[in-house]
C-alpha cells in the first residue's frame, strides 16, 4: 500500500522512510511501508515545506495498491498539479480566525442583537479585505480564513494582523502557521 | 488549538487525487481515527492546563 503526503516541486532533501516518485517536473512524496495516522501525516508535510520550493499538501487517506495505480491517478491531473504548484511555489498559509469578543446581552431585544451581529460581520469583513489586499490569494469560511503569504512577508504579515487587531477591539483574531498551503490545495 | 487545527487540516483539506475511491474505503476508519485523535488531544490540554 502507497500512502501519499503531498505534491512537491524543487525537492531538495527527503526525510528517512520517504519516497519520491518523480512524474516530470511534480514530485509525489509517498511511504510504502507504514501506514501513518492523521497527525503523523501533518507533521510529515510540515517539515517537507522546509525542504522543497513548492509543496501541495495531499488530503489525509489518499491511498494505492501500488506504483501503477498512483501513476494511473496522476497522469490525468498532471497539469492540475503543476498550476497548483505554480500558484503556492514559496508561499506558506497564514491561517487567521475571527472571534467576536463578546456575546450580545441576554436582555437585548431582537434588534439589537442583529445590529451587534452585523456590526461583528462587518468589521470582519474588513480585517478579512484589508488582509486579503496583503496575500497572494485567500479562501474564507465563515470566521475562518486562510491567507497564501510568501514565505518572506510571514512576518509583515503577522504585524499587519497585529495592528488591524488593535484597530478593532470587539475581535479576537487568533493567528495560526505558518502552514503548508492546505486551502490552496484543490481537490482536482 | 494548532494540534486540532493540523488534524483539521489534515482531514479536511488538500489535493485529493483519488476521486470517490478513497471515500468508500477509508470513510469509516478516517473517522474513527480522526475521532480518537480528537479525543486524545483534548485529554492532553486538559492535563496540561491541570499541571
Amino acid at each position: 500500500m502507497i500512502h501519499l503526503y503531498a505534491f512537491a516541486r524543487g525537492l531538495r532533501a527527503l526525510e528517512t522512510g520517504l519516497e519520491a516518485r518523480p512524474f516530470g517536473s511534480v514530485v509525489a512524496v509517498v511511504v510504502g511501508a507504514s501506514e501513518p495516522d492523521p497527525l503523523q501525516h501533518g507533521l510529515v508535510v510540515e517539515r517537507l515545506l522546509d525542504q522543497a520550493d513548492a509543496v501541495l499538501p495531499a488530503r489525509f487517506g489518499e491511498r494505492f495498491a501500488g506504483d501503477d495505480e498512483l501513476a494511473a491517478a496522476i497522469a490525468p491531473r498532471l497539469e492540475a498539479l503543476e498550476a497548483q504548484l505554480d500558484h503556492v511555489a514559496g508561499c506558506v498559509e497564514v491561517g487567521v480566525r475571527i472571534v467576536p469578543r463578546s456575546e450580545p446581552a441576554d436582555d437585548e431585544d431582537g434588534a439589537g442583537y442583529m445590529r451587534a451581529r452585523l456590526r461583528e460581520q462587518l468589521a470582519a469583513e474588513e480585517v478579512h479585505s484589508a488582509l486579503a489586499a496583503k496575500a497572494r490569494d485567500s479562501v474564507r469560511t465563515n470566521r475562518d480564513a486562510g491567507y497564501l503569504v510568501p514565505r518572506g512577508d510571514v512576518e509583515g504579515f503577522s504585524h499587519a494582523v497585529q495592528r488591524l487587531l488593535e484597530s478593532k477591539p470587539g475581535l479576537d483574531v487568533l493567528c495560526t502557521g505558518p502552514w503548508a498551503p492546505y486551502s490552496f490545495a484543490a481537490a482536482t | 488549538v494548532t494540534l486540532l487545527d493540523l488534524v483539521d487540516r489534515v482531514l479536511n483539506k488538500g489535493v485529493v487525487v483519488t476521486g470517490d475511491v478513497t471515500l468508500s474505503v477509508a470513510d469509516v476508519d478516517l473517522v474513527y481515527v480522526g475521532l480518537r485523535l480528537l479525543l486524545a488531544s483534548a485529554a492532553t490540554l486538559e492535563r496540561e492546563a491541570a499541571a
